[in-house]
């Protein structure tokens, strides 16, 4: 029986636990991202940006106030934004009134996951209750249909 | 195209010349100094000179060859090749001649560095001049708007002066040794091939994949098979007139070696990696993510990468049977730095698929980010796990067998301690700085009062960069601590006992001392008496007056030694 040397004895350890991490990772990082309550602030910039990320108009559109709606008409098809990479954590929630605003960090990128190109950058959404629902009222990145 | 390799061709040549003389002279030919300097400038002015003249010629043939729907002349450039011609043309021919005198009168000029030099940079960059050219007159031919004159005379000039220096390197009493440039020619062939191969192939079988799947998409055309096609046949023509014809047969020196594993078996692994990597990621973003287009011409890619795997792994498997069918050689520092590389690329892609792979883990159960569309950064770190894991596997376990075949000379190897220790360098130094911006990361959110998800979210990926690199740096640490136990140690001298009789040693036992022995002096009280028979020394112990004495036995020497002590 050859001699079990302890470099052989290390790379069976590293091995086994990091193939134990890859497979936890895997099923983890690809479970669906927690959903917020719905009718929050929160849950309603989730599914904005989601629909960003889709192209989906017709969902941006139902989660814009009128008012929003009709200033960005015109640059509503152009509205799919989907880098290879795209990441958005919600950093804040400061509410005022009837309306929150909601600071997120956009992580995007290219290549290789974190070790290839990627590039952060803070945007605000403004969200304003309406009846029931929390709707963007202002700042709808990507685009920008100007001020009121 | 040459007029513009002239600058570094001739860069190179006075380079190689200068330190050729700075040694002594001519090395290959024991020539004094002067002789060199001599050589120096004819072999340059020569060079100069038929460029000069080969640019000239092409302008004027491609002037005169303008063709009926030329509508204007540029004087400028007729009169610039007119003038190179006058100039360049009776410098050659009178250099030609020259060096011709000298190669008839001297035997020692055929092995000379200059001649050598000048045959090897004029063969080499007269062929990169003509195939260029010709590929692209065919490619016009075929599929273009026509053959272009400049394009075929610039192949049919520069191919004339191939021609004819590879005729006169032919004849025996000019012919030097022209191993380098076999070399040379042989891996603008294989270039050529690979290149061209693994496009013709990926294009071809592109076009094939969307008519059997009827994809509606801008593919390739015409153009891009049969140009590349055409180039592909051009570098099969040059690889066999060097490599197939030659340089194949050629005495396996290390640059030699060294050409077959760089250039065809690396250049053949890593063509196989890198298309089969983008097809693996092909099928993962399928599986794992949303791709917008159809399935069928999402898996467009396929096929290309189906393509450029099969040229890569035909020119790896011919390369590496050329290497075995040889004689067995023994394992030097080319194979091993071959080995030593291609494991050193695939434990760095297989570390940057882990650490990505628990970074995203991390995220995941913070649970901060509110979106899912990084199933694309997922299945990138999967692929490189799947192509890095088995690349590194692979070689490092052919280093590891030599390691435990060889021992200490593979273990002390310059190659191996190198990359033992930058991976050891550089992995440690990540975990380093990792763990710093952990720290600062946990510190600052401390002051800032932000503990909670979010400093873990910003924490994620230090933390998997340490935990990665800290699983690298650990194991290479017991290897390195194997290999430097391998190492053979002094021999350090046993502790013995010494009986030193002497009358005055003093020097020689603190040399004994000295030598970590221990040792018990008996002073010696007289010389000492020979004695050649058992009589004899009985004889010399009754005379003797002191009350100890040694006596020693020579053995097969015969006789006895006595020696009073005090």
């Amino acid at each position: 029986m050859s001699r079990v040397t302890r470099s052989g004895l290390v790379l069976a350890i590293v091995g086994a636990s990091l193939a134990v991490v890859v497979v936890v990772a895997i099923v983890l990082a690809l479970q669906p991202p927690g959903q917020f309550d719905p009718g929050t602030p929160e849950a309603t910039v989730q599914n904005y940006l989601q629909a960003v990320i889709d192209g989906d108009q017709v969902e941006v559109e139902l989660l814009m106030t009128p008012e929003l709606l009709e200033r960005c008409r015109a640059d509503l098809d152009q509205i799919r934004h989907s880098p290879e990479s795209f990441r958005a954590v919600i950093v804040d929630a400061d509410p005022t009134g009837d309306r929150v605003t909601v600071d997120i960090e956009i992580t995007e990128g290219s290549g290789g996951g974190v070790l290839g190109d990627s590039w952060s950058f803070d945007e605000t959404l403004i969200v304003e209750q309406r009846g029931t629902e929390w709707l963007i009222a202002e700042e709808p990145w990507p685009i920008y249909c100007g001020d009121v | 195209m040459l007029f513009g390799l002239l600058p570094l061709l001739i860069i190179a040549g006075v380079v190689v010349l200068v330190v050729r003389l700075a040694g002594g002279g001519d090395g290959t030919t024991g020539e004094s100094a002067g002789v060199a300097v001599r050589r120096i400038f004819q072999y340059l002015v020569l060079l100069i000179a038929l460029v000069l003249s080969g640019v000239g010629l092409t302008g004027v043939l491609t002037e005169a060859l303008g063709g009926s729907d030329q509508i204007t002349q540029d004087t400028a450039a007729i009169a610039r090749s007119i003038s190179l011609l006058i100039v360049g043309v009776p410098v050659f021919v009178g250099l030609a001649f020259y060096t011709r005198r000298k190669l008839r009168d001297d035997p020692a000029e055929m092995r000379s560095a200059g001649w050598v030099l000048y045959l090897t940079l004029v063969l080499f960059g007269s062929l990169v001049a003509t195939v260029m050219p010709l590929t692209t007159f065919f490619g016009d031919l075929f599929v273009g708007d026509g053959a272009d004159a400049a394009v075929f005379v610039n192949a049919v000039v520069w191919g004339v002066v191939w021609g004819v220096h590879w005729w006169i390197a032919s004849i025996p009493r000019y012919a030097p040794d022209l191993w380098f440039e076999r070399i040379l020619g042989s891996f603008v062939g294989l270039a050529i091939m690979l290149i061209a191969g693994a496009i013709t192939g990926a294009a071809s079988l592109v076009v094939i994949y969307d008519a059997i799947f009827d994809v509606v998409s801008v593919g390739p055309n015409a153009d891009q098979i049969v140009r590349p096609l055409v180039a592909l046949v051009v570098g099969a023509v040059v690889w066999v007139w060097y490599w197939l014809r030659i340089a194949v047969r050629e005495e396996r020196t290390i640059l030699w070696v060294g050409y077959v594993l760089f250039a065809g078996v690396l250049s053949g692994v890593a063509m196989v990696v890198v298309a089969g990597g983008t097809a693996v990621f092909a099928v993962l973003e399928w599986i794992l993510g949303d791709p917008p287009e159809a399935t069928v011409a999402h898996f467009e890619i396929i096929p290309a990468a189906v393509g450029v795997v099969v040229v890569g792994a035909t020119t790896w498997v011919y390369h590496r049977s050329v290497l075995d069918r040889g004689p067995v050689r023994e394992r030097g520092t080319v194979d091993r730095l071959y080995e030593y590389l291609l494991a050193f690329m695939g434990l760095g892609v297989t570390a940057a698929g882990i650490a990505t792979l628990v970074t995203y883990a991390i995220w995941a159960i913070v649970g901060t980010e509110i979106t899912g569309s990084d199933r694309g950064a997922i299945a990138v770190a999967l692929t490189l796990l799947i192509v890095g894991g088995p690349l590194w596997g692979v070689y490092w376990w052919r280093a590891q067998s030599e390691r435990r075949r060889q021992g200490v000379d593979e273990a002390q190897a310059t190659t191996r301690r190198i990359y033992v220790f930058v991976v050891l360098g550089i992995s440690a130094l990540v975990a380093l700085v990792s763990l710093l911006v952990l720290v600062y990361a946990f510190v600052e959110a401390i002051l800032e009062g932000s503990v909670g998800t979010e400093m873990f979210d910003a924490m994620a990926v230090p933390f998997a960069l340490l935990v990665t690199a800290g699983a690298v740096a650990w194991y290479h640490f017991a290897v390195a601590r194997e290999d430097r136990s391998t190492t053979p140690k002094p021999a350090k001298a046993a502790v013995r006992d010494v009986i030193l009789i002497t009358s005055h040693g003093a020097e020689l036992r603190s040399a004994i001392v000295g030598a970590d022995m221990r040792v018990r002096v008996f002073p010696a009280a007289g010389p000492v008496v020979e004695a050649n028979s058992v009589e004899e020394a009985m004889a010399a112990l009754s005379g003797e007056t002191h009350r100890h004495v040694v006596v020693v036995d020579r053995g097969e020497d015969g006789g006895f030694e006595v020696i009073p002590l005090r």
